[in-house]
């Protein structure tokens, strides 16, 4: 087929000729005197917002594996910190006498759910609704193909939103900013919650800071897979990044926190830095990631934490 | 006072009055309409899109400042879409939400015209319709802005705030698609290609 006639094609095809109903005329004039659509031109700039800064970071699709195993809750008057251990591939609360190098990379010893879904079913929240919308999908093993539970999952307009409907805690006594892309997850299997998981990101000066908490008590395991897609979606192998540059900080609050920054993946390439803390405590695990943000503003935000 | 509130406020005072939003309405609905359609893939949505695409104009009141109102509508309907995308974690559409396919989408579109005077046309616009509609959803925006809205490259990429390179190269990218697609059969009958027939 060629060029011209596949212009031509399209041109004739798409022909704009859907004639709205003429009621719906009579509806917006109705709706423009009754109705105020300001937070829907916010929205639109606060897309516009949203696309600017996650113009590099979007380049590379993240996926974030956290490995959390143990059950029961422990209900502590205070917090118990765990040891955080920093190995070639990612970071965990177990000792490195105790780690298999091997079992970072080898996936078999892992359940690897499929993400996202298969969704079963989508709503948008009504007007007494604190979410927007909710999804339910199915978890599926990856290498087995097998369904091994459901997964619910609320998107919110707004952190504290979403923690005080979630029974979820704030870890900061400070919001660090603007959040986006706000997520509560519960999974669920044999009839039983096995999981909950609140994820946020928000815009910190040039950069962002995505912060995904999970109230279970064990121990904490994160690495970072990283699949680069191209302009179009498309994608090719996954690959690990690789830890380096660790570090400590003690917060003004007198917590010590590990910070490394991922290697070898596209955000490096591109001059963006990207640097973990895993906090694991007594009820539960807290994995802060910071794209593009300097050094000292990550110690400001590690400053705002209050666990 | 916060932006919010500010921003609300200006909303107000700014808003255009009635008669300007009908002839408004009556001269861009159809393009802004047909675009909803194609857009979303679902007549509920496409009606909810267009209103809120007008009022959201209407409130702003700077269309009629615009050289280019139509593009300007398309503008605001393309991001209101992907916001709401956006927001609901670009969730991957369900079968069990009533899509419209394309052969309802052209009979949707062609309401009051003559069938039977384009019933050889119809054919191949549904298979291009059809094959449209399966482009990636970054994809098909570009191709509808272009060739159904007559948006310029540079227009689509101010719309999406992207660099014209990557509306071209996203265009290149549908038109390939496009072409693997769209294929004749050795009757001389265009087909999409996994239903060309065996020519054995």
């Amino acid at each position: 087929m060629e060029k011209m006639e596949l212009d031509i094609l399209l041109k004739q095809s798409l022909t704009p000729d859907s004639q709205p109903e003429e009621g719906l005329k009579q509806t917006i004039l109705e709706r423009m005197e009754k109705e105020d659509v300001s937070e829907k031109i916010r929205s639109l700039e606060t897309l516009k917002k949203w696309r600017k800064r996650s113009m590099l970071p979007k380049v590379a699709a993240v996926v974030l594996a956290i490995l959390v195993v143990g059950t029961g809750t422990v209900y502590a008057a205070s917090r118990k910190f765990n040891q955080v251990y920093v190995h070639k591939y990612g970071v965990s609360t177990i000792s490195e006498d105790q780690y298999d190098e091997n079992f970072e990379r080898d996936e078999r010893e892992m359940e690897i759910i499929e993400y996202p879904g298969e969704i079963i079913s989508e709503e948008m929240g009504g007007p007494d609704d604190k979410w927007i919308s909710k999804s339910v999908s199915k978890l599926k093993e990856k290498n087995s193909g097998t369904y091994v539970g459901t997964l619910t999952k609320y998107m919110y307009p707004d952190y504290l939103m979403a923690v005080n409907n979630t029974k979820m805690e704030s870890i900061f006594h400070t919001i660090p900013g603007e959040a986006y892309q706000v997520s509560y997850e519960e999974e669920e299997r044999d009839g039983t919650t096995t999981c909950r998981r609140l994820t946020a990101s928000f815009y910190y000066h040039h950069g962002s800071v995505m912060v995904e908490q999970m109230p279970c008590e064990g121990f904490g395991f994160v690495r970072i897979r990283v699949t680069p897609v191209d302009e179009f979606g498309d994608s090719s192998a996954q690959y690990l990044l690789e830890t380096k540059n660790e570090r400590k900080y003690t917060s003004k609050s007198g917590v010590e926190y590990t910070l490394v920054d991922m290697g070898n993946g596209v955000n490096e390439r591109l001059g963006i830095k990207e640097t973990i803390v895993l906090i694991s405590y007594n009820n539960g695990n807290v994995l802060i990631t910071f794209l593009g943000i300097s050094e000292q503003d990550i110690y400001d935000v590690l400053d705002m934490i209050d666990l | 006072m916060g932006e919010g509130d500010k921003q609300r406020d200006v909303t107000k005072e700014s808003e255009m009055n009635k008669a300007d939003a009908e002839k408004i309405i009556t001269e861009y609905g159809k393009a802004l309409h047909s675009f909803c359609l194609y857009c979303t893939q679902n007549k509920e949505s496409a009606d909810d899109l267009y209103q809120d695409t007008f009022l959201v104009a209407f409130a702003k009141d700077e269309i009629e400042q615009e050289a280019n109102p139509k593009s300007y509508l398309i503008t605001i309907a393309m991001n209101l879409w992907r916001n709401q995308m956006r927001k609901t974690a670009w969730r991957k559409r369900i079968a069990e939400v009533s899509f419209l396919d394309a052969e309802k989408l052209a009979l949707i579109a062609d309401e009051g015209r003559s069938v039977e005077e384009e019933v050889q046309r119809r054919q191949e616009e549904i298979l291009v319709k059809k094959s449209v509609l399966e482009l990636p959803e970054k994809l098909r925006l570009v191709v509808l802005a272009y060739y159904m809205e007559d948006m310029s490259i540079e227009e689509i990429a101010s719309a999406l705030q992207i660099p014209a390179g990557t509306v071209k190269s996203r265009m290149n990218k549908a038109k390939k698609l496009l072409k693997e697609k769209l294929q004749y059969g050795e009757d001389g009958i265009r087909y999409i290609a996994e239903t060309i027939p065996d020519a054995r």
